[in-house]
């Protein structure tokens, strides 16, 4: 009993000797425990930021794993569809199912029609014609010629 | 009491200390696993999880000049066995066999070996792979590898050829071009966990491979397609062996198509017989027969031996050496020009002019339209053909040379050498890649069009040419005719020996829009009744040519007259014995001969056919620097049975021959067998009534 009450006479006159100090302590402390407590805190959420963006990554990279597997498959698959294609469009294929399916026939002999510019206009050429009708004929462009052709008039 | 306190206070010392030794022991060893050997057991950790295997590269692709598939790559699945995670070795044995082509015991032998992975069956198709993944097999796996698939089946598969089940080229195309074609594999190392799926973020290194180079074709998939269907449907109608046909372009060496029969399908190669993978066309030889003329007649108008309006006689036969040559025509052409011996395929027309070519010239000639040697189209096994060792080589042998016999030539040759007289005289090199496409990165390898050499002039190649339209036009090549095209063409039959079995075959210069095609078909070992080339091949060219020139739309030509123009002009042959060669040459060329000088002197010494003979107009005039060497020259003599007096005196004339005339109308005996070869100084006796 003595000795817990010297125990707080000690106390008390200790605080009472130091009183600005031990406020100032007191601020300190709860201080550091604030900083302590708001480091823990924001430590812990490091921790926890960084675990959740390694489990993300991980994730995403595994995502992307098997989407490049899928692209991988699709792009197979792609491949044989494509031959596939190839396969039935095939001139030997084309000509089975024509021919079995379609009932269609080989073409027969092909015909070519040409058509000629020039036919039924006949060149006539200054032997053939015979001298007195070329003679007329002379005339006859001279007078038409007389008759369409206007003078342009002249500036003086 | 305090006795046992203490002693119960030892024990607990004791074995707190016994702990902490087993403590500080762990802990060392702990040390000593962490930190002092830490690095190796981090390699062993690594090379648990860490991966590594080869990434195949990618085979090229096989493109026609279209640019369409014949050959490409796929991803296929192999089925593998891990022995120790199957449970009932018999059970799946047993339901395995009934999918994969293999038999129970070979499949229970390898799942029950000691092998920690073992092949069961490679690249098997997708249905067989659903079939196995559906059971969901515990021990079967599967691994990915590549597959070679040629989506149109049959289609040139001479060509493109397959590859073995590593992917390596066994033939064609995809043997001869592997190294361009099978790329570089590359490396891949990935970290992966106990299951073996790959750890994301993982170590994961690529050792890049290179993708093999697509390749190029010269072929034509529509061409080919048509080649191959008039091959089979000439087998439906004649019995043969096998055919070939090869489409060239003349004018660059491009193989638009090279079909043969009987054909495989590439995508099952092993199902097929041998004989069947064989590129005829490449690898076999064949006796031309008289398809070969036309190297005879484009040698020997390159030479000035000859000219189209020669005067040739044919009595049914001709003698070289004792030994008889008969026409296929058994009472003979008679006399005729050597424009006429061209449309009429006549033997002993062509022995007169392969004769009159020497030995060494004749021989220079085939070798310079490549034959004897392979052509360098960079396919495998290709043939070099067999032209006899020269020294062997008599006037025997040149004569049957003339006219396509005792030579063999593989139809790649025969068909390069007529693309020379179609291309202007040049031989090119058939070319059947176009390019190698080497990818972005790198220059792509072009194959050119290569000239190998001019063999003949253009002058030399277009007269031959000409002389082959008439074949077709009014020859025996008129079963190869198209109607509006002008076509040039010639027929060749030659029989095996001791055989009735033939080798036929027709060989075409297309015109198609400023370029010429050569068409060449060949139909091996033909047995039975029909089997003339212009029977059996002619047909097969014609109608392969008119679909050809009907894809190709290549309208029909109705206006120009492409017959061949027979000249009946007749002039006297000049005196020139006596002038100088150069005087007498020009002298003669002025008044429309042909000349052809034999010997080194500087003035004429003789000249046949003698001075004031009336001969054909462009007719050859023989020139000599010595008698000795006109005395020498051997002149098949004419029948004369028949002609009268004067017919007979001028044809003696024009052939260069003396002859005796007993009597007078028309002669009905001589005193020279016709056919022999006799000296031109040697009188022949003509019996007349």
């Amino acid at each position: 009993m003595y000795q817990s009450q010297n125990h707080v006479n000690s106390g008390a006159k200790s605080n009472y000797l130091n009183e600005s100090s031990y406020n100032f302590s007191n601020v300190k402390k709860q201080a550091y425990t604030i900083i302590y407590i708001f480091m823990l805190c924001l430590i812990s959420i490091s921790i926890l930021l960084y675990v959740f963006q390694v489990l993300s990554i991980n994730h995403k990279s595994s995502k992307l794993l098997n989407l490049e597997e899928e692209l991988e498959s699709i792009k197979a698959k792609n491949e044989r569809l494509e031959v596939e294609l190839a396969s039935k469009t095939s001139l030997a294929e084309v000509e089975k199912i024509a021919k079995n399916e379609l009932n269609m026939v080989e073409a027969g002999e092909k015909e070519t029609l040409v058509y000629d510019n020039n036919f039924g206009r006949e060149e006539k050429y200054l032997a053939d014609i015979p001298k007195e009708k070329f003679f007329l004929a002379q005339i006859y462009d001279k007078i038409i010629k007389e008759v369409t052709t206007v003078q342009a008039e002249s500036l003086d | 009491m305090h006795n046992f306190e203490e002693n119960i206070k030892n024990r607990i010392i004791f074995y707190f200390a016994v702990v902490f030794i087993l403590f500080i022991i762990l802990a060392l060893r702990l040390v000593w696993i962490q930190v002092i050997n830490s690095a190796e057991y981090k390699h062993k950790a690594l090379n648990q999880r860490v991966k590594e295997f080869v990434v195949s590269s990618e085979r090229g692709i096989i493109y026609d000049n279209t640019g369409r598939k014949l050959a490409v790559s796929l991803p296929a699945k192999t089925v593998v066995a891990l022995p120790d995670n199957i449970i009932n070795p018999k059970k799946t044995a047993a339901e395995l066999t009934e999918i994969l082509d293999i038999s129970y015991n070979t499949i229970y032998r390898r799942i029950t070996s000691g092998a920690a992975a073992i092949f069961l069956q490679r690249k098997v198709s997708e249905k067989t792979y659903q079939e196995i993944e559906n059971k969901n097999f515990k021990g079967i796996t599967f691994t990915e590898e590549s597959k070679r698939y040629y989506p149109e089946g049959e289609l040139a598969s001479h060509i493109i050829g397959f590859t073995g089940i590593d992917n390596n080229g066994l033939n064609g195309i995809e043997l001869s071009y592997n190294n361009h074609l099978s790329g570089k594999a590359g490396k891949m190392i990935v970290e992966k966990d106990a299951e073996g799926n790959i750890i994301p973020n993982g170590i994961r290194e690529a050792v890049p491979g290179r993708d093999g180079y697509n390749i190029h074709l010269t072929i034509d998939e529509v061409i080919q397609y048509m080649a191959e269907k008039e091959l089979k449907n000439a087998a439906e109608k004649f019995d043969f062996s096998g055919g070939s046909v090869i489409v060239m372009d003349s004018s660059n060496g491009d193989l638009l198509a090279m079909a043969n029969t009987p054909a495989y399908n590439p995508n099952r190669f092993e199902e097929f017989p041998e004989k069947n993978w064989r590129n005829r066309a490449i690898t076999d030889v064949f006796e031309p027969g008289s398809t070969f003329k036309i190297i005879t007649a484009a040698s020997a108008l390159e030479e000035g031996v000859i000219k189209e309006n020669d005067i040739l006689t044919d009595p049914g036969h001709i003698y070289v050496e004792n030994e008889e040559i008969s026409c296929w025509s058994n009472v003979g052409h008679g006399s005729q020009s050597f424009a006429e011996v061209v449309k009429n395929s006549c033997n002993p027309g062509f022995v007169e002019v392969g004769l009159k070519m020497d030995k060494e010239t004749f021989h220079s000639y085939i070798k310079a339209f490549g034959f004897g040697e392979q052509t360098g189209i960079r396919l495998p096994a290709e043939a070099e053909g067999i032209l006899p060792e020269y020294q062997k080589i008599g006037p025997l042998e040149l004569a049957t040379f003339s006219f396509g016999h005792g030579i063999s030539v593989t139809p790649i040759q025969l068909a390069t050498a007529v693309s020379s007289v179609a291309n202007e005289g040049k031989l090119m090199r058939p070319r059947l890649v176009k390019k190698v496409d080497t990818g972005a990165n790198s220059e792509n390898i072009k194959n050119e069009p290569q000239v190998i050499r001019q063999v003949i002039s253009k002058n030399t190649a277009d007269k031959t040419k000409e002389l082959l339209k008439q074949v077709v036009e009014s020859g025996t090549g008129t079963q190869a005719a198209i109607e509006g095209y002008e076509i040039g063409g010639k027929t060749g039959t030659a029989k095996h020996y001791n055989e009735d079995v033939y080798d036929s075959s027709f060989i075409g210069i297309v015109p198609a829009d400023g370029r010429d095609l050569v068409v060449l078909t060949i139909l091996y070992d033909i047995k039975g009744e029909t089997y003339y080339g212009s029977q059996t091949a002619a047909p097969v060219f014609k109608n392969l040519t008119k679909n050809i020139l009907n894809y190709l739309n290549v309208k029909p030509n109705q206006k120009d007259d492409f017959n061949y123009k027979n000249t009946n002009k007749e002039i006297k042959i000049p005196d020139v014995i006596g002038q100088s060669f150069l005087d007498a040459e020009s002298n003669l060329r002025e008044q429309g001969f042909n000349v052809k000088l034999i010997g080194d002197g500087e003035i004429v010494k003789a000249q046949l056919p003698a001075a004031k003979t009336i001969t054909n107009y462009n007719s050859t005039v023989w020139l000599f620097s010595k008698n000795e060497a006109k005395e020498q020259i051997l002149i098949p003599v004419p029948d004369f049975r028949g002609l009268k007096r004067n017919k007979a005196q001028k044809l003696a004339q024009q052939k260069g021959l003396q002859v005796v005339l007993n009597g007078s109308g028309e002669v009905y005996g001589q005193s020279v067998y016709p056919g022999s070869r006799i000296k031109s100084n040697k009188k022949i006796n003509l019996k007349l009534r």
